[in-house]
């Protein structure tokens, strides 16, 4: 109620009112590693914001600074608006928080917990429609550890969204679940947003990045190296297609004469990656490459760059570990 | 091979990581060693003080007419207090009223005091004591009419409380003794005629073995902490590791491969072995430097024994994971166990006089075979139960529980997860 | 805000409550082992009726008298019952194998008595029945006259006079206090900790105090179960019962529990982490259960023992319940102020536990 009224005070269209959550050099550090080392963003509302990176970035301490867990070091915080030393109690109010671990009190029923949950704030979404929301309608009085990976993943978003909140923050969200289970969750995702949410998702999911957001920050040991819409990032990149072809005893002449051709190769023992901008010229000069030097084109394919291709383009790691 | 004892040596290096379960675990029958010896262990006697109160009352009436009874209170204060003099003993404490205190004063603070636990017997001598005393010793001499009763005091005690109970035997016992002395002393009795009445313990086993060197309540404990140490690692450690690996599904991974199984087991069982050697050799060391613990466990008799224990352990264990799905509840089965079996098996006292179905439980319950067995094989204690059933009984319980593995041991969990 | 609060308190509550109950674990130690241990040693006390010793006797010929006198004069006592036997040896091993509990061996004019050395508990009552038993002989025999005797009498406690089963039952109580209570802290909220249930709660505006309360009320319904199956259990199967100050009873319930929760999060300050933390518990609450009279009369403890008794929760609560439980005067501003200072004292560790723990920290 008192953010509806502080957002009309402001004028119209001044950026403060559209931002949900703004950091201005965040910093915290454990001892002498520091975790996150300044970093500023923001987070518009009715946005999918998401902090990529590899594990150990500091996307996690990030986040747990935002959902009011852990104290920040040094910069500036802003919770719609209003500038907060740390996130508290009120501010709490206003979030739903989807944690790494699944972290619910045992032998507690699927409903109980809802209504546990619900009973922490002042408004709240009664349980049976929350149920719909996540798609638990039938497991209202199973155990909580009898529920799969994929239904307590669903469930744990279903505690996030029990007091209708501005804002939700989702930490991995699809770790560790199998690739149905994953689709059902962004689907979820999109759903809410749809719904209005702003939701603020930290990932290393390439595929996740791409597919659900509005807006990337990509994270590297406690510093923001890239930023923009996952489209804009990729087109940095400059680069158009990228030609895959197994690699089939390739030897070493063949492949400094492709590298000759083209500017980026990458090989490696199972495929051979050509990053190239025109696609037609480049096939052209491929099978040219290869009757010249009777190399066989198996398992050829073209496909478009990628945040992955991006952040090793940026930091000469992968993603994945 | 090679994988059962990588399996070993990482149980192990679990184990010995975690300082502090590491510390406890190894403890744990130390300190219940260390109360259990205090509590039983050397004299008790030497230990204990009862604090006795003695009080005559004033008689109702003329004092003064009384002068010419001989004063049969006083004699029985003068051998109380002569009693508390006595050089070597230190288990009274006697309390009498002040020269010039208020007798009756004396006696209702006395007895606030034994209602509150200060006192364990308030020995009051009423004002007639001395009289019924002179007539009843008149009587025996001169026989007209009835026999007067004996001079009448009264010992107050708590029952419920066993000091106080004793005490207030050994002040019958003091009383009656001075009856008797007095009737050696006035010739109306001789000594010889008298029973001479000496307390003893009997010999630990019929035939007297190589070592006879006297019962010790302390070897006799110490044999039941080596039953339950072996008990805790057998059946306690079996049922944690396999359970919670169970309840986690890896249980069930294993299964697909039949070898692999066999060598996780293989590796736990070896791991188990250690770990019981260890606490036994911590027991034992312990016992053998601070205690005086006389055996040699080391008789091969009594280690192939504690091995046998260790296997029915072992397969009770087995037992409980067939018949109790639920990780947590089995866990929780042999921990509400435990005491009970120990108890129940003479590990901590003598177990006698319980009503038939309690009886009937000891007389079921492998441990009380596996700890008179072990008594026995050390040579600190005839086993009350004869030998061929030491091992016939856990081994029906080891066959027993067995059979009810091959049967129904299942390799995952109790609750299944239902779909995605 | 407040009912907020209200209602925070009472799901919580509920919540951990039915957790605590469907723990099947947890509610053995709870409720089953006080019960356990109350059959088992309220039959060694004797409750199930009067406790009679077999007296093995063997009579030779150097022994004047015939065996029917001693016959007489054992069976007459309460408690003692004859069985003859016709070798020495076969007597003693009777006493060894638990089916006589003495031997007497009458030669001569003396006459010898042997125990079996293990059972310390019974051999002084035996040894003052057999010095009876002599007594007695003495005077059949030998005209021998008493000139002064003992009257022993009872002194009455609250309700009567009290027996030995009676005063187990305030240990046992406060055995299930502590079995419930113990673990909180070193146990529950430490767990709770490491999974990360506490971290997910505290991203909610959850009041910390709120949680703490109702996990530590949770534990209320339990103890209070336990103990009332404890008085039924013991009423029906030994047909005891107790002059209970009952409002007294429950404070003194929610005041037991708290103390234990409060050593338990003493335990926890000092050992760290949660393995270590439920391990030093669970000893604890062994060695408590020694002391706290259930297994072994306390007065029997030599001295040096007593004092260790003094730093146990359980030897105070057990005192305590033996005071409001009718078995034990005690001066009452003494109690009163024990029984706060041991109130205070553990809220303090809790409150300063509660306080610096970091319930965002998952270890």
């Amino acid at each position: 109620m008192e953010q509806k009224i502080k957002k009309n005070n402001n004028e119209a269209g001044e950026n403060n009112s559209q931002k949900a959550i703004e950091v201005r050099n965040l910093k915290k550090h454990y001892g002498e590693v520091k975790a996150v080392n300044g970093i500023s963003f923001y987070v518009k509302e009715n946005q999918v914001f998401t902090l990529l990176g590899p594990n150990g970035a500091g996307k996690t301490t990030t986040i747990e600074i935002l959902e009011g867990l852990t104290e920040k070091d040094g910069g500036e915080l802003y919770f719609f608006g209003e500038r907060c030393q740390r996130i508290g109690r009120r501010q709490k109010e206003e979030i739903g928080v989807l944690l790494q671990q699944n972290n619910f009190v045992e032998l507690t029923q699927v409903e109980e917990l809802l209504d546990l949950f619900a009973s922490f704030y002042s408004t709240t979404i009664p349980a049976t429609e929350i149920l719909d929301i996540v798609e638990l309608q039938d497991k209202a009085e199973a155990y909580v550890e009898d529920l799969s990976g994929g239904q307590q993943q669903r469930l744990a978003i279903g505690l996030a969204l029990i007091n209708d909140p501005k804002i939700l923050f989702l930490d991995e969200p699809t770790t560790g679940l199998d690739p149905q289970a994953r689709r059902n969750i962004w689907q979820l995702i999109q759903n809410l947003r749809s719904q209005g949410k702003t939701i603020f998702l930290t990932t290393h999911y390439m595929e996740e990045a791409e597919e659900l957001s509005d807006y990337v920050y990509i994270m590297d040991r406690g510093e923001i190296i890239a930023r923009g819409t996952p489209l804009e990032l990729i087109a940095k990149l400059d680069r158009e297609n990228i030609i895959v072809f197994a690699d089939r005893n390739l030897q070493g002449d063949s492949i400094s004469e492709l590298e000759n051709i083209f500017p980026q190769v990458d090989v490696d023992d199972e495929q051979v990656e050509l990053h190239v901008k025109d696609l037609s010229e480049s096939m052209a000069k491929l099978f040219d490459w290869s009757k010249k030097q009777e190399q066989t084109l198996d398992e050829l394919r073209i496909r478009r760059p990628n945040l992955e291709d991006v952040f090793l383009d940026l930091t000469g790691k992968e993603l994945r570990e | 091979m090679k994988a059962s004892l990588k399996i070993f040596k990482q149980n192990l290096r679990q184990y010995f990581r975690d300082r502090s379960n590491l510390f406890w675990s190894l403890m744990f029958p130390v300190i219940l060693l260390i109360i259990l010896v205090l509590i039983f262990g050397g004299q008790q006697d030497e230990r204990i003080t009862m604090q006795i109160s003695l009080v005559s009352l004033e008689e109702e009436g003329e004092s003064d007419s009384r002068e010419d009874i001989f004063a049969w209170s006083e004699e029985v204060e003068e051998i109380f207090l002569s009693i508390q003099a006595e050089e070597d003993q230190q288990w009274l404490n006697l309390h009498l009223p002040q020269e010039n205190e208020d007798r009756e004063e004396f006696y209702e603070q006395e007895m606030k005091l034994l209602a509150e636990g200060e006192r364990h017997v308030v020995l009051v001598i009423p004002g007639e004591f001395n009289e019924q005393v002179m007539n009843k010793i008149a009587y025996q001499y001169h026989e007209t009419g009835e026999a007067p009763p004996a001079g009448r005091m009264t010992a107050y005690y708590r029952p419920e409380n066993q000091l106080s109970t004793i005490a207030a035997d050994i002040t019958e016992g003091i009383i009656s003794e001075i009856s008797r002395r007095f009737n050696i002393f006035s010739g109306m009795t001789a000594q010889e005629e008298l029973l001479e009445v000496s307390h003893q313990e009997i010999e630990a086993f019929a035939e007297p073995g190589e070592r006879q060197t006297g019962f010790s309540m302390t070897d006799y404990l110490v044999a039941g902490i080596i039953v339950m140490t072996v008990f805790s690692s057998g059946m306690e450690i079996l049922v944690a590791k396999i359970s919670l690996r169970r309840d986690k599904g890896i249980l069930r991974r294993y299964q697909a491969t039949p070898v692999k199984i066999s060598q996780f087991f293989s590796g736990l069982f070896l791991y188990i072995g250690v770990i019981t050697v260890l606490q036994i050799a911590v027991v034992y060391g312990v016992s053998r430097i601070f205690f005086d613990f006389t055996v040699n466990i080391f008789q091969p008799s009594a280690l192939a024994f504690i091995g046998y224990a260790l296997l029915v352990f072992l397969a009770l264990g087995f037992l409980v994971l067939s018949l109790v799905d639920n990780g947590q509840a089995a866990r929780g089965l042999v921990q509400g166990l435990f005491y009970p079996l120990l108890f129940l098996g003479g590990a901590f006292f003598t177990v006698t006089g319980l009503p038939g179905f309690l009886q009937l439980i000891v007389r079921l319950n492998p441990v009380t075979y596996l700890i008179n067995g072990l008594r026995d094989t050390l040579g600190i204690f005839s086993s009350p139960t004869p030998a061929y059933q030491n091992l016939l009984v856990p081994g029906i319980w080891l066959l027993l529980a067995l059979v009810v593995t091959f049967m129904k041991f299942s390799w995952s969990a109790g609750r299944k997860n239902n779909g995605n | 805000m407040v009912t907020n609060l209200g209602k925070q308190f009472v799901r919580l509550t509920k919540t951990l409550t039915l957790a605590f109950f469907r723990n099947r674990q947890a509610m053995f130690f709870v409720l089953i082992l006080p019960l356990i241990f109350m059959f088992i040693f309220g039959f060694l006390y004797g409750g199930g009726g009067e406790r009679v010793f077999t007296v093995a006797f063997y009579l030779d010929e150097s022994a004047e008298e015939g065996g029917e006198l001693w016959q007489e004069i054992i069976n007459q006592r309460e408690g003692l019952t004859y069985q003859l036997v016709e070798a020495r040896e076969k007597g003693e091993e009777l006493v060894r194998n638990l089916e006589a509990d003495v031997l007497l061996v009458r030669e001569g004019n003396s006459l010898e008595a042997f125990y079996h050395p293990a059972r310390l508990e019974d051999n002084p009552e035996l040894q003052q029945q057999v010095e009876a038993v002599a007594a007695e002989y003495d005077r059949e025999r030998t005209g021998l006259l008493d000139i002064m005797a003992v009257e022993k009498a009872e002194l009455e406690g609250a309700d009567g006079s009290v027996s030995p089963l009676e005063f187990m039952f305030p240990g046992l109580i406060a055995l299930g206090l502590a079995s419930s209570g113990l673990f909180v802290f070193a146990e529950a909220f430490l767990d709770y900790r490491k999974k990360g249930v506490l971290k997910r709660m505290v991203a909610s505006p959850m009041s910390k105090t709120v949680f703490i309360l109702a996990l530590m009320t949770s534990r209320f319904p339990p103890a209070l179960f336990s103990s009332v199956v404890v008085l039924l259990m013991g009423y029906l199967f030994f047909g005891v019962t107790f002059s209970i100050n009952w409002l007294a009873f429950l404070l003194y319930l929610v005041v037991g529990l708290v103390v234990m929760m409060g050593f338990g999060a003493l335990i926890t300050l000092i050992a760290r982490t949660k393995e270590s933390a439920s391990q030093v518990a669970s000893v604890f609450l062994i060695t408590m259960l020694f002391f706290s009279g259930i297994y072994f009369p306390v007065e029997f403890l030599p001295v040096y023992f007593q004092r260790i008794s003094v730093v146990l929760p359980l030897s105070y609560l057990a005192r305590g319940l033996r005071f409001i439980m009718g078995l034990e005067n005690l001066a009452g501003s003494l109690f009163i102020l024990e029984t706060l200072g041991l109130f205070a004292a553990s809220l303090a560790v809790i409150i300063l536990l509660v306080n610096i723990s970091d319930w965002a920290k998952e270890v």
